[in-house]
């Protein structure tokens, strides 16, 4: 597969106040495909922003290589560049138009009148910004001006677009409709989008591929289904969507599953194919919609229960927290697809809860505090 | 009842109305006794004829204006403008860059740097003028070291000139074409540096498309309080012109404490102001439209 974008070992070292170095970036490789939308995903000041600008050449990589199209950009200065960038807050040039600030690059290449001309207007209609060529930026609404910045951006034909949260400063329901919209012309006009954002629900809704990014490192790279089914590390179970965590020992380890010992109270079994030491400490990941909560029909003696310790309905959902163990609690999302299961347990109920053991993501990360270690090796663990 | 109402927030904003004109008061009566009162002396007095020993006789007179044909004051007024022209742009070329750098150091930096650039009002402008005599003059600073290094044998004439009046009218004024640049430029987004070279705009079309464009405001404010003060200026080509150099101000200053010919010298302020006045207006009637598009 072609790449359309490759960064080769690419590091960024910032010089801050008192000559003290902060590192944005740190060793980093990534290929992102041609043609395809891909997301950089983290919270702020992960370096997911540094990076797209040492891509578009707004910054100079310190050690490293970025490869756009097989070409290295080390000595391209950012208006060389086959990319162009739709920005944060739009960086709309005030003093002209809509026709004028969309026709600037274009008259940058000194292209001849009449083709700029048609070109503007190709691209005005794409965006559906007829009829407001003559107004300027501020007399336009926001999401006007973010068309008018894509519009400004998507003019140049450039190979890759480059958008630095761009739709961070439009209210939810445009927001929404913009990343349908933009998605739909990525499909369209078929070019690389790499879009930088803090916001998962719109890097999962619009992207390909997912880049999820903290302190200057790549955590994760995948399809939106990879990084929510199948996070490699807590920090990506936790940054995309909600999870809940329990930290666990494997007690035993047969026919591609483990068994895990939970605070020392309770046993759970999960598939798992790796080798993994008896004693090992791991976190299980279990994302509160796969749970079901059913009531304690006593008697049976299989499956999880706890203790209903609060319960939050939010409309389209109701959230359950269900206290686990002593010291491990489960939320539990419970849709509230029919009007009768409204409200069905209350608080202190006992119940029963049933979770899909291959829905149990299993990390081999985590640590008990000390104390729990100390109850684990003195009492032996209750067999299910 | 309706009307009663109306009537009442009629007389409430009124009242508020009457509130603000009294704020406006003192400096009303200040102008109007330090600005208008003065120039209709000076208009009244351009039209009298000259007393002996200064002062005017109460006869109304047209001469004073004739006099204006004369090309000796054309050369005068030619020169003047030029120097200040000059002046203009010499400040402009030197205070842009600077106060562009100021506008893009981190927000700790930038109140010191603006600092450095007013330090110099601290010392009187007298002072500040005597002082380039020392630095220009032939066995002045400059003079020195070019013939220590050998690149002149004879030392230059750089004072008593055109040259010393242009130079210390640069120094003089800097700082008025900084500051007004500095505070447009401290408003200009400089993430439309960005917007433009991502754009395919190298340095220089970057500066004549995007950040001129935008900072012009900065430009005409600080040209125009360059301009204005240097064509009068009577101070500095007095110091470092001599006798060669006279500007609009100088012949001004002699009509009134030397000439003693008060009504000739109003008709030359009367001049000067009309000359000051054109900038001004080209300022208002077309770079502010065109600002405002």
């Amino acid at each position: 597969m072609n790449h359309a974008i490759e960064l080769v070992n690419v590091s960024k070292t910032f010089r801050g106040q008192n000559n003290r170095e902060f590192r944005a970036i740190e060793q980093l490789n990534l290929q992102i495909h041609d043609g395809e939308f891909f997301s950089l995903l983290g919270p702020s000041g992960c370096g997911k922003t540094t990076l797209l600008r040492m891509i578009a050449g707004f910054e100079t990589p310190t050690a490293g290589e970025v490869v756009i199209h097989g070409e290295a950009m080390r000595d391209r200065p950012a208006f060389h560049r086959p990319v162009n960038t739709v920005f944060q807050n739009y960086a709309l040039f005030p003093h002209l138009t809509v026709a004028e600030n969309v026709a600037f690059g274009l008259e940058m290449d000194n292209l001849p009148k009449a083709q700029i001309r048609s070109r503007v207007g190709d691209v005005l209609a794409l965006v559906k910004l007829n009829g407001l060529e003559n107004r300027r930026p501020r007399q336009l609404s926001g999401g006007q001006q973010q068309r008018v910045a894509l519009a400004r951006a998507l003019v140049k034909k450039p190979q890759v677009l480059l958008f630095d949260e761009p739709l961070g400063a439009l209210d939810l329901k445009l927001r929404k409709a913009m990343q349908l919209e933009l998605k739909h012309m990525q499909q369209q006009i078929g070019i690389t989008f790499v879009y930088v954002t803090h916001d998962q629900e719109e890097a999962l809704t619009m992207s390909n591929r997912i880049a999820v990014m903290s302190d200057g490192h790549i955590l994760q790279v995948g399809t939106p289904t990879d990084i929510y089914e199948e996070p490699n590390c807590r920090f990506v179970a936790d940054f995309i969507g909600e999870s809940n965590f329990l930290i666990g020992q494997v007690i035993e380890q047969s026919m591609g599953g483990i068994v895990a010992l939970i605070d020392g109270e309770l046993t759970l079994s999960v598939p798992y194919e790796p080798e993994i030491p008896v004693g090992k400490i791991i976190t299980l990941v279990i994302r509160p919609e796969k749970v079901t909560i059913h009531p304690d029909t006593s008697g049976e003696n299989h499956g999880l229960r706890g203790t209903v310790k609060d319960v939050v309905y939010i409309g389209t959902d109701t959230r359950f927290v269900i206290q686990l163990t002593s010291r491990s609690e489960l939320i539990v999302r419970r849709q509230n697809i029919h009007h009768g299961n409204l409200d069905t347990f209350t608080l202190g109920e006992q119940v029963q809860i049933r979770v899909a053991p291959n829905s149990i993501r299993v990390l081999e990360e985590g640590s008990l505090s000390p104390d729990i270690v100390q109850d684990t090796i003195n009492t032996p663990p209750k067999s299910v | 009842m309706f009307n009663a109402l109306k009537t009442h927030f009629a007389t409430a904003t009124n009242r508020r109305r009457f509130n603000l004109a009294v704020l406006a008061v003192p400096a009303t009566v200040w102008l109007l006794f330090f600005f208008v009162l003065p120039l209709v002396i000076v208009l009244l007095y351009s039209v009298l004829e000259r007393g002996i020993y200064g002062g005017v006789e109460w006869q109304f007179t047209l001469e004073n204006y004739q006099r204006l044909l004369n090309p000796i004051y054309w050369g005068i007024f030619g020169r003047s403008l030029w120097l200040a022209f000059m002046t203009t742009l010499a400040c402009l070329l030197l205070g842009y860059p600077l106060a562009f750098f100021i506008a893009s150091r981190p927000p700790q930096w930038r109140n010191t740097l603006l600092l450095l650039v007013i330090i110099p009002f601290w010392t009187n402008f007298l002072v500040r003028i005597y002082a380039w005599i020392v630095i220009l003059r032939q066995e002045g600073v400059i003079n020195v070291l070019l013939q220590s290094f050998n690149l002149i044998d004879q030392p230059l004439d750089l004072l008593f000139n055109s040259f010393a009046v242009t130079v210390g009218l640069i120094y003089g004024y800097l700082p008025f074409m900084i500051l007004p640049l500095y505070a447009t430029l401290e408003r200009f987004d400089f993430s439309l540096l960005d917007a433009a070279q991502d754009l395919g705009a190298n340095d220089l079309k970057t500066l004549i498309r995007v950040v001129i464009p935008l900072t012009l405001r900065g430009v005409v404010a600080g040209s125009l309080l360059v301009f204005i003060p240097a064509v009068g200026e009577f101070i500095t080509p007095d110091i470092l012109g001599g006798a060669k150099t006279v500007m609009m101000g100088n012949l001004v200053q002699s009509q009134f404490l030397s000439a003693r010919n008060w009504p000739f010298g109003s008709v030359l302020s009367i001049v000067m102001i009309v000359i000051v006045l054109i900038p001004i207006v080209i300022y208002f009637r077309v770079a502010e439209e065109k600002l405002n598009a």
